[in-house]
């Protein structure tokens, strides 16, 4: 290692590594979620002591054909995605008339959201038009994707709300 | 020994790199000590050959007679005690056309040695470039410098043209100094690309995720992140290394420090090199200094 004979170099260098802390890590090739156009990501993750599995960047694949790494604003940030400190953690929910939000279940929201549905689109089914024509659809509920869906549950969501007979879909799909 | 310094070009870079360094990494401060005297040699060797433009045949002797002289000069006046009686032992047995040979031919060469036709024949490569680095024996492939053959010595991620983009990866030749693109997540050494084989380690702290910073490269931060966070000794490089054949080598990140040389970079970096070897891994090609 001193092989030319920089031994003071090698003494102090050793102290400075023995402060390092160094800890591996590993990249990945990903896709990003978000448009058709598929730009590839590299993921860079590391390995906790707990066996649990840590995201620490991500950035555009320069080795890729498609985006030659170089990714849009909303694909830049996919990290945001899954480690955002802003991001809303559990559920909440405000009451009818509340003027506050309060934490509540996986299991309350998914019933409330269920009788909610079920409701409006009783109340509001309509089977044919003015013009007697079998329509079968519900006209009382909207649907709204929001910005981070990726494709694949764009998809998902689509089919969910047609089945429901829904007519009103928009998804904020640009920002 | 050395002219006056040229304004712009290479070594003004690495000189002036080398100077910023010696203040940050004080613990470098003997190799770089002895890295900035060569440098003065070095930019004279570069200049004169770009002058003189010896023809590939004549590029051995050229070194050993124009070269060598100086370079053993500056070593016994700047370098280290080992590498100043090495050197005075084995110029009383060895012709330096020999050493200077060997190295143009890529044969196993013991520290010194290499270390001596390394230092004279690198200016000489980088100014005479592409023919004379032809006449280099050595592999042409992805793993080698195209232009002479010669083996990586660091690699670097390029400074990207967007804010949002990502830069290259590209191998820097040990023997020519010149530059290749090689894709990222495969070894420069062997060529293994599952990256379930290629452990990257680096300072804790220094990926953006950790920094609270979303796009790598981009100022702005998430709150909750302090600069306390980024105290990191060696923000820009990292070690590249590889569970498949035990190799490593340093990889200087230019989007995290647009200011660093990464030739200059990677002789400073010993305490990785030492936590690469900690942990079993062997460097592709030592660099100039024997790390």
């Amino acid at each position: 290692m001193t092989g030319l004979g920089f031994d003071v170099a090698f003494a102090e260098s050793t102290k400075v590594k023995q402060n390092l802390r160094i800890a591996g890590a590993k990249e990945s090739h990903s896709i990003c979620p978000y448009c058709a156009v598929g730009c590839s990501l590299v993921a860079y993750t590391r390995q906790n002591s707990d066996g649990s599995v840590q995201l620490l960047q991500i950035e555009g694949d320069p080795d890729s054909p498609i985006n030659e790494g170089r990714l849009c604003p909303k694909g830049a940030t996919a990290m945001q995605l899954a480690i955002s400190p802003r991001r809303v953690a559990s559920p909440q929910y405000r009451a009818p008339g509340a003027t506050g939000w309060t934490i509540v279940s996986w299991d309350f929201v998914m019933g409330k959201i269920a009788q909610n549905i079920k409701a409006s689109r009783d109340a509001t089914f309509v089977t044919t038009d003015g013009n007697g024509n079998t329509v079968n659809r519900t006209e009382g509920i909207a649907f709204a994707g929001g910005a981070a869906f990726s494709s694949e549950e764009g998809y998902f969501a689509t089919k969910l709300m047609r089945g429901l007979g829904l007519v009103h879909l928009e998804q904020q799909a640009r920002v | 020994m050395a002219k006056a310094a040229v304004a712009a070009g290479p070594y003004a870079e690495r000189r002036g790199r080398t100077r910023d360094l010696l203040v940050r990494y004080p613990f470098a401060r003997e190799v770089l000590d002895f890295y900035g005297a060569l440098l003065g040699v070095q930019e004279q060797a570069h200049e004169e050959a770009r002058l003189a433009r010896p023809g590939a045949r004549d590029l051995v002797a050229y070194v050993a007679e124009m070269v060598v002289p100086a370079v053993v000069d500056v070593s016994m006046a700047a370098g280290p005690l080992k590498l100043r009686e090495a050197l005075a032992s084995r110029l009383e047995t060895t012709d330096p056309r020999d050493l200077v040979a060997a190295w143009v031919q890529g044969k196993e060469q013991v520290m010194v040695d290499r270390y001596l036709a390394r230092a004279a024949l690198g200016p000489v490569l980088e100014a005479l470039g592409s023919e004379a680095a032809a006449s280099c024996i050595g592999v042409r492939d992805r793993r080698h410098c195209p232009s002479c053959g010669g083996p990586p010595q660091l690699s670097y991620f390029a400074i990207p043209d967007e804010d949002l983009a990502a830069g290259g990866r590209f191998l820097l030749c040990a023997r020519c100094d010149s530059a290749w693109g090689y894709a990222r997540m495969t070894c420069p050494g062997c060529g293994e690309d599952s990256s379930s084989l290629l452990p990257i380690f680096s300072e804790e702290g220094t990926s953006s995720g950790e920094r609270g910073s979303v796009v790598r490269g981009l100022q702005g931060r998430l709150e909750g992140y302090s600069d306390a966070e980024r105290k990191a000794v060696f923000p820009h490089i990292r070690i590249e290394a590889c569970d498949k054949c035990r190799h490593y080598l340093l990889n200087v990140d230019l989007a995290a420090d647009p200011a660093a040389v990464p030739v200059v970079d990677e002789l400073s970096a010993l305490p990785l090199d030492l936590c690469a070897r900690e942990r079993g891994f062997s460097k592709i090609t030592p660099n100039l200094m024997g790390f």
